[in-house]
């Protein structure tokens, strides 16, 4: 699997070893095949516009990351007027066996259009029937009530979620459209791009400026680099449309608008049987599970709650809530404890909340470790965080070693205050109980 | 259900000595053979004091069954043979040489994981000849039966598999052995509990240090003070380019003593007299620890239920000769003889044709009477007696009593006391011969060792962070059935990787507040865990050993 | 069963094996190239398939010479029969497009010419491209059934379908069972775990080790390589030229630092800076 960051080192070798032939096409022997395949659908100076969101469904509902694609879309496409000047439209388009009320809840998420096709066999996602239809939907075949709302040859940009099903339908689509994407990503503008790759200017040594150009920005290395990839047409055959799959959590929706005006189009096509060769015979939900990754703060609790571990375990839950985005880990010294949880907090002390190396491996933007002596094992999991804050009596442990602030106190104390001044949004804490009676009383 | 399970005409279970012995022999008889090894290769889950010996008595031998192991996989031949006594710095050593020559064709230190790996190749190459193998990764985790019978086995990796013969060779902490009702962990003073430190050396600083050829080895036993009236002793013993240096104590004596078997090791380790080997260099690369069966009380006399067999530690077949300690050399015995029991029984309807046979080759061959001596249980009534016990303190305590021990014949006399391999197999299971009688020796007798000893041990949280796990997360093999102090307890401190005040090991107390009162449980971590068993005799546990390939990997062994 | 496997080299970017220039870019140079962790998980289904039901399994790359190597750990590693590698110029920096096209053109000249292919597997994203979309685009263009993120399979040999269990990401993650009929397509999951629960596929599967280790020391005679002629592939459709994306920029993503300095704060007065650093993550306050 390659992508063009792939060009192996050796750009400098410009000999064939063997006497093969170079790029003179003439006489390279060969019958030019290629381009007859049936899969190659090259375009030339096509017409192109509007942002399509293909809008990943599950049990009758819309993903989260639908939503959020939406609201991206809407806010590119706005900045898009403001800097064209062209008006241009956010396009939902999702499939299902019931997808009517959907494709208005889209509506309702930025789009301006949403593009549905129903059909029973199309509860579940199965490659090949979502390949043909989405590329169907794109080129605008169909009949003429579906698809005279517009008049282009193809969009000019389309999402897909970076889910499982999502990216391979993005994948294969593009492939049938004969187009790039980038995928996994996690931001997109649109911009001009001075492009002087000579096989995108069609001549070495020129710069050609290049318009409305959709970045998209993605981790990839093995998260060690950022790329920015760009969907570029070549000289003599269309890149169109500009392609990417979304990792989902990346962007936020809108509040949904149902007073939104929309178009709502139903599209139509014969489904040959001979598309569902496979066959879905069972599913079943997993098991959600407590995920402690992707939330700014976490709280750990660790064996410093020993002396009240009920009470322990209610503060640091009081902590919790006092963040917008926040969840509760513990040390595996919780876990393999014998404490004798009440029932309210006795949940939150199971393996499945459980931080280090035979736990969960957590980097929020703050973590706040309290009562945990920091053992090895444990850092592992928490040590990719941006800020650690510590709160232990004992200025000896371990943890102190990768914490960047150390409160030094019992957190029995420490954390009520915390909560009670993140809670009242203060940055001083208000000195401990001033006695009344103070001048100023109200 | 056992229709459609898979059959092999027999199935091992642990590819150790005994096991692969057992599978060698087998395979020589042309059975179909299959091997299961939970660890991730053989060895890896294994552990032993270090010497292997060959008996001139006995009807087998590891290297009659395997050309070349000694010189592809065993460490150095054992050639010196000391014993020390021990009273605070003071030493008295006497040469053991004829005890441990008496009846030895020869005696190899070894490491398990390089003998049993190099042992489960050859296991692989002579069982696929018949049609079977070695597989390794997979935990039998108990026994089939049909109608109450038991005609294969259940593991966690596999489906069940039939077979006409089980060979339980899974070792000390044998589930199967339990399983059949063979085998339990009840009681403490069953049992021994070893623990070992492999210790970096150069092999020139070997031969110079112990005064030794290449191709000559050395073992130290010690006795006396140093382990805090625990009843035990420690070992050195040297290999190709390290050092085995371990302690063994009864379990009862530690629980009763609530002593740290690490600390007692690193008293051993500390003790002056090392100094002189250390030369103050020490690099531990591993600590392991192992429970041993006290064969004259648990080796089963009749290891057999329907198609299956115990051999080796699982049927309690570890023989401790006084202060020299034989089992691998019993396991391999008692393997091939099984297998030879299976050849000549081979289609006897009757399903413990086999097993009889075996009971009757191990009585016949002497095997059992070395396992758990008949004097012994003669003895034994009287020697334990507490009252006996005292009343010999009382003497070696005594004027007189000093007096016998110290004169010089009495350290002629002393000396071949130790070399006798039947007086040494009647001294008493008590602090007299562990402890008191050693220690009024090295007083009389000994040379005061000014050494300084400056060697620091790794600490426990060291060597458990230095030990390979591969944690079966979520999945803890074994489970505190009772949390109480007074059922549990006694891990905390006998446990090899726990103590008190150390939170990071399998074992620990807390004190629990409920409803206003507090009281002390015992909790468990399952990560740490180096499989001993030590928990399972001394705590209320659930205990089970981990899937395949799980839980910790020694390198050493 | 006839399978083909789907591999490629990647940078190794485990610690210690990785290397990075001072700006934080990854100097290929000095990286080695290691076969794709995820492509592992393609050959031990593509081995248990084997170990079941028998047949024969060859593993096919594209890209420079210096991939044999990585065929050959293939071979070594997981047990295949032979190797393929299309090398060739041409084929120089493809995207996942330029790269479907030829690694489908490859697999219809290997079932036209070789043998009929029953199951292609290839794994679940690269480690450098991170894409995971070679895999069905190449499958597009062969037009067969695929199954992805499959966790694990069964083989039906005499009905000729394949069934598997597959993950399906959503806001609530599900397991489908899936059934296809052979010749089909298989993208492995990073979870997929071949299972072996009977004793002789264990030992078939520990005999092919042996035979293989021995195959792979003599790997040369085992490999085939094709270039864009051999492959009648248009230099206009591949490489570069057939490539629709460009990387236009790469940064360094910056690492947390692991060296910290804690500043030790009194709870009684000292909190203020704490406090600041927790407060652009308070809850919007209640009503």
């Amino acid at each position: 699997m390659t992508t063009n960051d792939d060009s192996e080192p050796e750009p400098d070798e410009t000999e064939s070893d063997d006497g093969e032939p170079n790029e003179t096409e003439s006489d390279d022997g060969l019958s030019h095949p290629t381009r007859d395949k049936k899969h190659v659908r090259a375009l030339t100076d096509g017409d192109y516009a509007d942002m399509w969101v293909f809008c990943e469904t599950q049990g009758g509902e819309l993903l989260e990351v639908s939503k959020e694609m939406l609201g991206k879309a809407r806010a590119l496409m706005d900045q898009f007027e403001e800097d064209y000047g062209d008006e241009e439209d956010v396009v939902a388009f999702l499939m299902g066996d019931d997808c009517e009320g959907l494709a208005e809840e889209c509506i309702a998420y930025g789009a301006d259009v949403a593009v549905y096709h129903d059909d029973e066999r199309l509860e579940r996602f199965l490659h090949k029937p979502y390949t043909e239809i989405a590329a169907h939907m794109a080129r605008g075949e169909g009949t003429v009530e579906s698809t005279d709302w517009r008049e282009y040859d193809e969009p000019r940009y389309i999402l897909f979620p970076a889910t499982n099903n999502g990216r391979d339908l993005s994948a294969k689509v593009q492939a049938e459209l004969d187009s790039g994407l980038a995928s996994d990503c996690s931001d997109l503008f649109i911009e001009e791009n001075e492009v002087s790759n000579p096989v995108k200017t069609g001549e070495p040594g020129v710069k050609k400026t290049v318009e409305k150009v959709l970045h998209m920005k993605r981790p990839d290395f093995s998260g060690f680099e950022y790329s920015t990839i760009l969907c570029l047409d070549n000289p003599d055959r269309d890149f169109h449309p500009q392609g990417a799959s979304v990792i989902p959590g990346s962007f936020e929706p809108l509040e949904p608008d149902s007073d939104r005006e929309g178009l709502v189009v139903e599209h139509e096509m014969d489904i040959p049987d001979d598309w569902f060769r496979v066959e879905i015979t069972d599913y079943d939900r997993l098991e959600a599970g407590i995920d402690l990754t992707g939330h700014d703060v976490i709280v750990c609790l660790g064996r410093g709650i020993a002396d009240d571990p009920t009470a322990g375990m209610e503060l640091g839950l009081d902590l919790v809530d006092a963040f917008e985005d926040a969840e509760l880990g513990i040390t595996r010294g919780i876990v393999t404890s014998s404490y004798q949880f009440e029932g309210h907090v006795e949940a939150y002390s199971k393996e499945e909340r459980q931080i280090g190396e035979t736990g969960q491996v957590v980097a929020p933007d703050l973590y706040i470790a309290a009562g945990v002596s920091g053992a090895v094992q444990h850092k592992v999991g928490m040590d990719e965080s941006d800020t650690v804050v510590a709160i232990n009596t004992d200025t000896d442990a371990r943890i102190g070693d990768f914490s960047d602030y150390f409160i030094e106190g019992d957190l029995f104390e420490v954390l009520p205050r915390l909560t009670a001044a993140v809670e009242a949004g203060e940055t001083a804490l208000e000195p401990e109980a001033v006695a009344d009676g103070g001048d100023d009383d109200d | 259900m056992t229709d459609g399970a898979e059959h092999y005409e027999a199935v091992v279970v642990g590819c150790g000595p005994g096991g692969a012995a057992a599978a060698a022999r087998l395979a020589d008889h042309g059975v179909e053979t299959l091997v299961l090894e939970r660890g991730t290769e053989a060895g890896s889950k294994n552990v032993s004091g270090g010497l292997l010996y060959a008996e001139d008595s006995a009807p087998y031998t590891l290297e009659d069954l395997f050309d070349g192991v000694r010189e592809e996989a065993t460490e150095r031949p054992v050639t010196d043979y000391y014993i020390h006594n021990v009273a605070g710095n003071s030493v008295k050593t006497y040469d053991l040489g004829d005890l441990h020559e008496h009846d030895t064709d020869w005696c190899d230190a070894v490491l398990r994981r390089q003998l049993d790996s190099w042992l489960e190749k050859r296991v692989h190459e002579k069982t696929s000849e018949v049609g079977g193998g070695v597989l390794t990764n997979v935990r039998v985790n108990g026994l089939l039966r049909e109608d109450g019978e038991i005609v294969g086995v259940t593991c966690d990796e596999l489906d069940p598999i039939t077979a006409d013969l089980i060979v339980a060779a899974d070792g000390v902490n044998s589930e199967l052995a339990r399983d059949a009702g063979l085998m339990d962990w009840e009681e403490p003073d069953e049992w021994f509990q070893g623990v070992k430190a492999v210790v970096d050396m150069d092999p020139d600083a070997i031969d110079d240090r112990f005064d030794i050829g290449p191709n000559e080895g050395a073992a130290h036993l010690f006795s006396g003070d140093l382990f805090e009236d625990v009843r035990g002793g420690g070992f050195l013993y040297t290999n190709e380019d390290s050092l085995s240096i371990g302690t063994v104590f009864h379990l009862d004596s530690l629980v009763e003593r609530e002593a740290e078997p690490h600390e007692l090791l690193d008293a051993l380790l500390t003790h002056p007299l090392l100094a002189g080997w250390f030369k103050n260099e020490y690099r531990e690369r591993e600590y392991a620890a192992k429970l041993v069966p006290d064969s004259k009380k648990v080796a089963h006399r009749e290891p057999y239920r329907d198609r299956l067999v115990l051999v080796g530690d699982a049927a309690g077949q570890m023989q401790a000769q006084g202060p020299i300690i034989k089992g691998m050399n019993h396991a391999v015995t008692a393997g091939a003889l099984a297998a030879d029991a299976f050849a000549v029984t081979r289609g006897n309807a009757d399903p413990e044709a086999a097993g009889r046979r075996y009971a009757k080759l191990l009585e016949d061959s002497g095997t059992m009477d070395k396992l758990r001596p008949r004097r012994y249980e003669l003895t034994r009534t009287v020697g334990e007696h507490d009252a006996v016990t005292n009343a010999v303190e009382r003497v070696l305590e005594s004027r007189l009593g000093s007096l016998a021990v110290g004169n010089p014949i009495a350290d002629r006399l002393l000396q071949r006391a130790y070399n006798s391999p039947f007086l040494v197999s009647m001294l008493p299971d008590t602090e007299t011969g562990y402890v008191s009688l050693p220690t009024l020796i090295a007083e009389e007798h000994g040379k005061t060792i000014y050494w300084e000893n400056e060697i620091e041990p790794p600490t426990l949280a060291e060597r458990i962070g230095d030990l390979t796990y591969d944690t079966d997360v979520g999945n803890p093999h074994i489970e505190l059935r009772d949390q109480s102090a007074a059922a549990s307890g006694a891990a905390v401190s006998a446990c090899p990787v726990s103590a008190r005040d150390f939170g990071g090991g399998c074992y620990r107390t807390e004190a629990v507040k409920t409803n206003g009162t507090e009281e002390t449980l015992v909790s468990l971590d399952t990560q740490p865990c180096v499989e001993c068993g030590t928990c399972a005799v001394v705590a209320d546990t659930e205990w089970e050993h981990p899937r395949g390939g799980k839980g910790v990997e020694y390198r050493e062994g | 069963m006839r399978s083909i496997v789907l591999t490629k080299g990647v940078p190794d970017f485990s610690e210690g094996a990785v290397s990075f220039d001072e700006d934080g870019h990854l100097e290929r140079g000095k990286t080695p190239t290691v076969m794709n962790p995820n492509d592992e998980l393609a050959l031990e289904a593509a081995l248990q398939t084997k170990v079941r039901h028998g047949g024969h399994v060859s593993g096919i790359s594209m890209g420079p010479p210096g991939y044999a190597d990585v065929l050959q750990d293939a071979m070594a590693s997981v047990y295949t029969d032979d190797s393929y590698l299309l090398s060739d110029r041409e084929l120089a920096a493809s995207d996942t497009w330029a790269t479907a096209i030829t690694l489908s053109a490859g697999l219809e000249k290997y079932d036209e010419e070789v043998a009929d292919v029953d199951i292609v597997f290839a794994g679940f994203k690269t480690a450098d491209g991170e894409t995971g979309q070679t895999g069905p685009q190449t499958c597009w263009a062969l037009d067969w059934p695929i199954v992805t993120h499959v966790v694990a399979l069964d083989i039906d040999p005499e009905e000729r379908t394949l069934r598997a269990k597959r993950l399906v990401e959503g806001d609530v993650d599900e397991i489908e069972t899936v059934e296809v009929p052979l010749p089909c397509f298989v993208v492995t999951d990073p979870e997929f775990e071949p299972t072996y629960r009977t004793a002789s596929h264990r030992l078939t599967h520990k005999e092919l080790r042996a035979e293989t280790e021995e195959r792979a020391a003599e790997h040369d005679d085992h490999l085939t390589t094709w270039d864009h002629t051999d492959l009648n592939l248009d230099p206009d459709y591949i490489g570069l030229d057939g490539s629709p994306t460009i990387v236009s920029s790469v940064d360094p993503i910056p690492k947390a630092s692991s060296d910290r300095e804690a500043t030790m704060l009194d709870p009684e007065d000292g909190m203020g800076e704490v406090l600041e650093e927790m407060q652009p993550y308070a809850a919007e306050a209640g009503e």
